[in-house]
């Protein structure tokens, strides 16, 4: 079924163009490591500590050293442009799984076999949808959990609360309105168990769902990362957030604030959510979801 | 929910205090505000103060002078405006369309939605910023307004909050309008007609000094507004491509396509009118995420409304002021949930039983 979605999805203009920016994505984090071991001085282009003594003052616009200039700190733009895409793919690779198989679990087993539960659990989804995650992720990072809150982690509770929330809803819903289609009722005259009926016959109707809307969800985590990252909320990673707040804050008193230092990480943010954004609006197109 | 979350939170309002202070001091203080009462007695004190129609953090024994409710009005009026005015304008790629392409695929549409969705409202403040600035300075100068931010505190409250509500949505209707006419889509008279008549009702029943208030007072609002309206719009433009594509495949629009309808007509008398459930109930979903732009937006700004008090409450580990405002959200995004499904039965005729239709 995956390989069906990955090779449908890969037919439609928005998924080509939705992978080729994830493709983007995952080459410059490579590239990152590579320069890093390779060409690059540790001491100058690391995207945290780095610092160019041979440069003053810092910000310095565009040269052959540094290919994107470098921020009021010192550090070289391009290296940590490259440096913050590892954690969204991280995050957001995260994200899609822990949502995907949280509401394929969830969502086929619950509104199908233990129907008493359903009630509860839509009840509880409905609540999980009136919170928003961003607001979660703010307050989780005000508290003792800053240092372990990593994209991983991140991208783990985002997963969660995005799957068991408006995905569950989505594929409950589908679920009973399958519940007593003819095909299934077929299926259970001719001995098929419940659970069978399930795995076999449930499972790969609402794969496409879960996978579409987890990729929006997914969407909204890499913005909401952003804007905790924005605020430190996410502890010493090299992330873009990070980036636009040092540029503007530092910026305005050390050499100012400048669109060299801006554009490369709002760049990289429409870059990463609109490749997962594409992909989904591939899946919804390619498999007739009308959400 | 709201309470299982306030338990959640690491601390309370009290826990960035013990760098200034010994564990001794830190627990004396929490003694005399009650933050070691048992819970359900916190939570008591609580929902009786959201009942006596004060939220505030009142899980303590004392309550901090601004209130919750106060950050309403303001919220109100950077969030209707900007949901006006990106309503209309998510419109326009649409409006600018063929019909016979409406239902083909929009790429370019999906990645400008995104690309202003992605935007960061710190970068859009660096990039908008100054300029509204200036050019209201300007203003104020050309038109000889004087006045500071602190004269709204000569009026009442609630009026000026409420003539200001309608001022925005006034000014709001002239943008879209404005807009509509440079994009040549149609000559907004109706529009325009409800902007001049909130605007009468501004300037009858409010002071001139009051005016001018509201003039001073609009420099940060549109800021905001500015800000969340960009957002906004792209949220909805992707909204309206999948909308518009599903309805454009439908056998009546085809019909009216036939039979020669200008696409001006299908889309006003065809397209929009049935785009407005499936438009509205996404608004709803999304309402969480609109209360999270509105956290960073107002934060960057510095507007006064329910975002940047929320953002306080949680960086100052206030929980029972972030659960007081979490709780007022969630009363709003429900009833406008709600308003929307009876709404629906209401208007919608395949809804309301087999007896009417």
């Amino acid at each position: 079924m995956f390989r069906l979605i990955l090779r449908s999805t890969y037919k439609t203009y928005h998924g080509k163009l939705g992978y080729f920016f994830l493709l983007l994505l995952m080459t410059g984090s490579v590239a990152h490591i590579l320069l890093l071991n390779t060409i690059w001085p540790v001491n100058v282009y690391d995207p945290i500590v780095g610092f160019d003594l041979s440069v003053f003052p810092h910000p310095v616009t565009p040269s052959s050293s540094h290919l994107l200039g470098t921020d009021p700190l010192g550090r070289d733009v391009l290296s940590m442009f490259l440096a913050g895409s590892e954690p969204l793919i991280k995050l957001s690779i995260v994200s899609f799984i822990t949502g995907l198989i949280s509401s394929l679990i969830v969502g086929t087993f619950i509104p199908f076999l233990f129907k008493r539960f359903d009630l509860l659990l839509r009840e509880f989804s409905s609540g999980l949808v009136l919170i928003s995650p961003p607001i979660v992720l703010l307050i989780l990072g005000t508290g003792d959990f800053l240092e372990k809150l990593s994209p991983e982690v991140v991208g783990f509770i985002y997963g969660l609360l995005g799957g068991l929330g408006v995905c569950y809803l989505v594929i409950s819903t589908r679920v009973k309105e399958l519940i007593n289609s003819e095909f299934l009722n077929a299926s259970r005259v001719i001995g098929a168990s419940e659970l069978q009926i399930a795995l076999k016959h449930i499972l790969p109707l609402i794969i496409p769902y879960s996978v579409a809307l987890m990729l929006s969800v997914t969407t909204s985590g890499i913005v909401a990362y952003g804007f905790a990252s924005f605020f430190g909320q996410v502890g010493w990673t090299p992330n873009w957030g990070m980036m636009i707040y040092d540029a503007i804050t530092y910026g305005s008193y050390l050499g100012g604030t400048n669109l060299w230092n801006l554009m490369p990480p709002t760049f990289g943010f429409i870059l990463c959510s609109s490749s997962f954004y594409l992909i989904s609006i591939s899946v919804k197109k390619q498999f007739g979801i009308t959400l | 929910m709201f309470y299982g979350i306030n338990i959640l939170i690491p601390g309370d309002f009290l826990t960035p205090l013990r760098l200034m202070m010994s564990q001794e001091e830190l627990d004396a203080l929490r003694e005399t505000l009650g933050a070691n009462d048992p819970l359900i007695q916190q939570y008591y004190r609580w929902i009786q103060s959201v009942f006596s129609g004060e939220i505030t953090p009142g899980g303590f024994r004392q309550r901090s002078s601004k209130t919750v409710l106060d950050t309403v009005l303001p919220t109100l009026h950077v969030l209707l405006p900007s949901f006006v005015i990106s309503i209309y304008l998510s419109r326009i790629p649409a409006l600018k369309t063929k019909v016979k392409r409406l239902g083909k695929e929009k790429i370019f549409s999906d990645v400008f939605g995104i690309l202003l969705i992605s935007l960061f409202p710190p970068i859009i403040y660096f990039l908008i910023g100054d300029r509204l600035e200036t050019i209201f300075r300007s203003l104020f100068e050309r038109f000889e307004i004087t006045g500071t931010s602190s004269e709204i505190l000569l009026f009442s409250e609630v009026k000026l909050g409420l003539g200001y509500l309608i001022f925005v949505i006034a000014c709001s209707f002239i943008i879209v309008s404005f807009f509509e006419l440079i994009t040549m889509i149609m000559i907004p008279k109706q529009k325009i007609l409800i902007a001049s008549s909130l605007l009468l009702v501004v300037l009858f029943f409010f002071e001139t000094k009051e005016v001018v208030t509201m003039l001073y007072y609009s420099k940060n609002a549109f800021i905001t507004i500015g800000i969340l309206t960009i957002l906004l719009i792209g949220e909805f433009i992707l909204f309206n491509n999948i909308i518009v594509q599903n309805i454009s495949k439908e056998d009546h629009i085809m019909t009216a396509a036939a039979i020669g309808y200008s696409n001006q007509k299908i889309f006003k008398d065809h397209i929009i009118r049935n785009s407005f459930f499936p438009f509205a109930t996404r608004i709803a979903i999304n309402l969480p995420y609109t209360v999270a732009s509105l956290v960073i937006v107002e934060s960057t700004t510095g507007w006064g409304g329910m975002g940047s008090m929320l953002y306080r409450a949680i960086m100052s580990q206030d929980s029972n002021a972030a659960m007081a405002i979490l709780f007022l959200l969630a009363i709003l995004t429900a009833t406008l949930r709600l308003l929307i499904t009876f709404s629906q039965v209401i208007f919608n005729p395949q809804l309301r039983g087999t007896q009417n239709v």
